[in-house]
Parts: C-alpha cells; structure tokens; sequence
C-alpha cells in the first residue's frame, strides 16, 4: 500500500530535522565556547541535506524512478567563515596582541534557523498524521 | 466478479483513491524536500490521469473473457510534472504553505470518495441482508 511510502517520507524529515535542531543546538551552546576538542575556537556548523529517490515497494505507485524523494543528512560541514575577534588583553586564549576569537556564531540566526527547522519538523509530523488518518479511514471501509 | 453490482461509479471511486494516495506521497516527498537544495516541486498531471483512467476504463470494457480479471492501474510514470515556480537561492522551488494546502486538499477529496464508497458498500450490504 502506498501509504506505507508515506510515513517512510515524513519520517525521514522529522529525523533529517531533528538533527539539524541538534546541530544548531550545539552551535548555541557553544556561541562562546574559545576552545575545542581540536583545540581551536569552535566554529559554527552546518548540515547537509539531499534528496534520496525511493525504492520500489510494490507496482501501485510512483517511486524514485518518477523524482519521488526521502529526505537524507549527508554530512556536517563547517562554517569557514571568520571568527569574531575580540580585545580581551589577559583572556587565557588570547594572541600576543591580546586578540581572542571566539566562534562565528550568530545567535539570531541560529535562532532563526532552529524555528524554521521546527516548522519544517512540524509540517512533516502533520503530513505524517495525515497518512495515518488515511490509512485508518481505509481500514474502516465495509465497517 | 459478478453477482457483485457491476457499478461504474465504484469502480472509478477506487481508482481515484489510489492516485489520491499517490498524490499524497507526491505532496509528502515535496514537503520533506524543502530545505533540502537543487529540489524541485512536484505535482501529479490530473488531466493525464484521468486520460489513462478512461483508456484502463476502455480495457476493463474490452475484456474478451469473462474470465480475465481486469488489471490493476500499473503504468503510473509520466504523470508527474515539475510545477513551475519561484526558486530560492540554493534552487529550491518548494512553497511549504502551498504544499499543505494541497495536503490537506488531497485528504479531504480521498475521505469523501471513500465516504462515497462507504455508501456502495453499504447498499449492497443491505442488499445482501436483505434489509
């Protein structure tokens, strides 16, 4: 049934966005973050989002062959953007100068970006329930 | 199949539920797709649809057996079509409040041809029982 295909989409994206949520998460928690695992000021991070064309499950129904996609998380990139530098003379990460840097971070458009994943997320969990309630009205037939 | 009402109107009410389903998936893959770059929105071309409905109608007609069962609608391809439409900077034409309108479209015409055949069922049901 062509409805399962359904839920496999929107699933897809409540995961792809609650990944991305995840990332801007940690590009929040660490907006001041001058160290990391690396050593080097945190730098801001992004996802990678690509259309994956559907397998065909049964012969009802379009699939990938017909540009029907999931969505897929290919990958974390990094914001080669550069760093805020700051004049905090005595800063235990600052240069000779007294320059610090701090992560390229901007907190409103992380914020911006984190609702726009939740509408994202949200739009798919309401496709989702609409799959469902498709496939109950379904079962009800000759009830 | 016979001794079951040979209804026309039931028929193409179950086929027109399939390619709500269809459209559904349609409408589900554009929706998942929209942050996703270089995606293009799409949507299922009705007027070749209802065109392959008549011809698989013609088939269903044309049967030389009785026995023949008549064919599942198979041939789904060439019935999407890339909906012309503004694109964003990463080549994204996906208009997310225009693709629930038309989930939510799409879900209201599939209950009510479902409602339809609720109703067909239950005639012949009463039929059957005999009132």
């Amino acid at each position: 049934m062509g409805l399962y295909d359904g839920f496999q989409i929107s699933v897809s994206g409540m995961d792809a966005q609650m990944r991305r949520m995840r990332l801007i998460s940690s590009n929040l928690a660490n907006a001041g973050s001058t160290r990391s695992a690396t050593g080097q000021t945190y730098r801001r991070k992004e996802i990678l989002f690509a259309a994956m064309p559907l397998k065909r499950s049964s012969k009802l129904g379009l699939d990938g062959r017909d540009g029907l996609c999931r969505v897929t998380t290919v990958g974390v990139v990094e914001d080669p953007s550069p760093f805020r530098r700051l004049h905090i003379p005595g800063h235990p990460d600052a240069d000779e100068q007294g320059f610090v840097e701090f992560p390229n971070v901007e907190r409103f458009q992380e914020t911006v970006n984190l609702m726009e994943a939740f509408r994202s997320y949200e739009a798919n969990l309401m496709t989702f329930n609409a799959s469902k309630e498709m496939m109950k009205k379904a079962f009800e037939i000759w009830r | 199949m016979s001794g079951i009402p040979n209804d026309s109107s039931l028929e193409w009410a179950t086929r027109a539920l399939d390619w709500c389903v269809r459209r559904h998936r349609v409408v589900s893959s554009n929706i998942v797709n929209r942050d996703t770059p270089g995606y293009r929105a799409k949507d299922v071309d009705f007027r070749k649809v209802m065109e392959q409905i008549g011809t698989e109608a013609e088939e269903v007609l044309t049967r030389t057996d009785q026995n023949h069962l008549p064919g599942l609608s198979g041939g789904a391809s060439n019935v999407l079509t890339e909906k012309a439409g503004a694109e964003g900077p990463d080549g994204n034409s996906v208009n997310l409040s225009e693709e629930m309108a038309r989930l939510v479209e799409n879900n209201y015409t599939y209950q009510a041809l479902l409602k339809h055949v609720n109703r067909k069922f239950q005639a012949i049901k009463l039929a059957v029982q005999g009132g």
